[in-house]
């Protein structure tokens, strides 16, 4: 498990993590999400050694990470970063073996290249390769040393939509095989259908984590949505808003509002057609934690 | 898996794709070929003097071509004599450069200016003729005239003899200065463009969360350093290659050659090594190939009077400046072989300025991979030296 606790990291005077804390469990996929410049590329980073946090502990399987560890870490950067006049095949080997795989290097690097549909591209230079397959080479660096545990920065950014079902197909695979997964995204909706577990940063401080479904169940609000005689119908409680700026326009109520009573209450006012209350969802989830 | 591992499978990587690079291909084809052009230049430089070439017209006397023969060998000169039908003959090849002076029996004419050897031996050649002409009107026979012409023997003694080896070791530690400076200059270049690559590409970041930041700097630097040493063997090789094809009278050239190669390696090796951290230390500051040119001016004004202090020291070896220079850290790798290879340098001198040098290297890594932590995974703007000292990363 990777565990980071009470992690801070400054800039000057800029403070980039601020007290962090989260857990990432083997066989489980973390998405990892936050406004822009919130913190997560610094507590990947911090993840992986290449930012040394200014206090607080990250550890992995209940000891501080050692430079050993990293070796078995898997890290795909947002930026992206290959040598872009090196050959394609040279390139997975020459990462496989500084990752530790020794001896099998050109083998495992030649099943990475059919896995991906690279085999007829591995004398290619990587800058004379199209948008999609270099990513797909960037995934083999990530992954091609079997890591336990393997954090992705924006993984699915710039992907179509196949890519993005065949990324989320192998996290899935990996995820069944003990490894820990952790990546960020924007893709609220990606994030709900890939994910177990959440961690919100906001301003440097995780502001929300945990088990994904059990956030949800355990929030104090729900979605309600109402429709009578075709229309959305408004609730007559106090305190609830109308949110129109994700998927169907629907109403934020309070956990323990009385269903019987608001049923009651839209069959007298016409034929009710849709009576939907249910968790909130990760955009939800996301918007009332970073209150904005 | 071993650090030791980690850090020989980047250094092979730094070798093997920068030696691929058509850049440095070329620049292997160039020099290698500039130097090839170049020897036969220093072959003449170094050996004899080439013939003197006389014309003679058919106006002079019967015996002139021995006479002058004669004359050339007394006076341990070669020359070249070439007949002309008449002076005008003469004075055309002359003109055109096939001689470089014209006997026509009663004159002797150059073209511009007076060669004083050319002048000696036709004038011998002329007195001998003479002489020749009034025995034999006086009925001497030619046996007993050579008798009264023959120079005394005289034992010559010279008391401070001119080393032989003195002007090739001169010139051979000119050319080994200059492949120190473009070495140094040159491999110095490519880690700072190396590193810059790699932090223009991110991939810095991949190599980072694998390998520690000090075992890609010393990687960089020793697998380019490499390819220099590659490139100085080459160089050196064929000119050590050429030069045994060179004959000068006491002197073993490629023994000569041998030992300023060996000296060349050594000081490319110390002189390196600073500087590259260095290099690679300004690399890190900038992510583009046009920011990297004005950094790069730095290790260049710190070379620069080391190059030329060791012209300065093929001349005068113990100038004091030269001897001082020879001793200051940044420039002794070039200085200091040159005044080695010219002079009796005594051996605390050599021993200190290695022990300098050492010891600055050994700063320059220390402080070299400490800018270079602090400032090669800042990406964005150039990132000052202050800034990267400071960075905690």
């Amino acid at each position: 498990m990777l565990v980071l606790s009470d992690v801070t990291k400054r800039f000057g005077a800029v403070t980039a993590l601020d007290a962090a804390c989260f857990e990432a469990r083997r066989g489980r996929i973390l998405g990892f999400l936050g406004p822009n410049g919130a913190g997560k590329t610094t507590a990947m980073r911090c993840i992986l050694g290449l930012a040394r946090p200014d206090r607080g502990v990250i550890s992995w399987c209940g000891k501080p990470i050692t430079a050993r560890d990293r070796v078995r870490f898997g890290y795909m950067p947002e930026e992206r970063g290959l040598y872009p006049k090196m050959r394609v095949r040279e390139q997975l080997i020459h990462f496989a073996r500084l990752s530790g795989v020794g001896r099998e290097s050109a083998a495992v690097t030649d099943r990475w290249l059919a896995r991906l549909e690279l085999s007829g591209r591995g004398n290619a230079k990587v800058e004379e390769l199209s948008h999609g397959n270099q990513q797909r080479v960037q995934l083999a660096v990530a992954l091609l040393h079997d890591p336990e545990l393997i954090v992705l920065d924006e993984p699915f950014a710039g992907l179509d939509p196949l890519g993005v079902e065949a990324l989320a197909l192998v996290l899935r695979e990996l995820a069944n095989k003990n490894v820990a997964i952790v990546f960020s995204s924007h893709q609220l909706d990606l994030v709900e259908d890939v994910c177990e577990d959440l961690a919100i940063i906001d301003r440097g401080q995780v502001v929300l984590t945990g088990d994904l479904h059990g956030l949800r169940t355990a929030a104090r609000t729900r979605r309600l949505d109402i429709t009578v005689n075709g229309l959305p119908w408004a609730p007559p409680l106090q305190g609830v808003h109308l949110v129109t700026s994700d998927g169907r326009p629907h109403y934020v109520v309070d956990k323990g509002a009385d269903l019987d009573a608001l049923l009651t209450a839209a069959e007298q006012a016409g034929e009710v057609d849709r009576f939907s209350f249910e968790p909130p969802r990760l955009s939800d989830l996301f918007r009332e934690a970073v209150q904005r | 898996m071993s650090q030791w591992r980690q850090t020989w499978d980047l250094i092979r990587r730094e070798f093997v794709q920068r030696a691929k690079s058509r850049g440095f291909q070329i620049m292997m084809l160039v020099t290698v070929g500039l130097v090839m052009s170049i020897i036969p230049l220093m072959a003449i430089a170094l050996g004899d003097p080439p013939p003197t070439r006389i014309g003679v017209t058919s106006a002079v006397p019967d015996g002139t071509e021995g006479a002058l023969q004669q004359r050339a060998a007394e006076l341990d000169v070669a020359v070249i004599v070439r007949s002309y039908s008449s002076e005008s003959t003469a004075e055309t090849a002359l003109r055109d450069g096939d001689v470089q002076v014209v006997y026509t029996g009663s004159a002797i004419v150059f073209l511009e200016e007076e060669s004083t050897t050319a002048k000696a031996v036709v004038t011998g050649a002329a007195a001998l003729l003479a002489f020749r002409a009034a025995a034999n009107a006086l009925g001497i026979p030619e046996a007993e005239l050579a008798q009264v012409l023959a120079p005394p023997e005289l034992e010559a003694t010279i008391l401070s003899p001119p080393d032989p080896e003195e002007e090739p070791r001169r010139i051979g530690s000119l050319v080994g200065l200059i492949l120190l400076y473009m070495s140094i200059l040159i491999f110095g270049q490519f880690v700072a463009l190396g590193v810059m690559e790699e932090k223009q590409s991110r991939v810095v970041e991949v190599v980072l969360s694998r390998v520690a930041p000090d075992q890609v700097l010393i990687a960089k630097v020793v697998g380019i350093g490499a390819l220099g040493l590659v490139q100085i063997a080459a160089l050196g090789g064929a000119i050590w290659l050429a030069l045994s094809f060179v004959d000068i009278a006491d002197v073993s050239l490629p023994v000569l050659g041998a030992e300023i190669l060996a000296s060349v390696v050594f000081w490319f090796l110390v002189g390196y090594t600073m500087y590259a951290v260095l290099y690679a230390a300004l690399g890190a500051t900038v992510s583009r190939q046009e920011d990297l040119q004005s950094v790069l001016m730095l290790p260049v004004v710190l070379l620069l009077p080391g190059f030329f202090l060791g012209q300065t020291a093929q001349v005068f070896p113990d100038m004091p400046l030269v001897v001082i220079a020879s001793l200051v850290p940044l420039w002794s790798p070039m200085v200091m072989p040159v005044r080695a290879a010219v002079s009796n340098v005594p051996l605390w001198e050599l021993a200190l300025a290695v022990l300098l040098v050492a010891a600055t290297s050994y700063a320059a890594v220390r402080i070299g991979s400490r800018l270079y932590r602090g400032a090669v995974l800042r990406l964005g703007a150039k990132v000052r030296l202050r800034d990267a000292w400071r960075a905690t990363w």
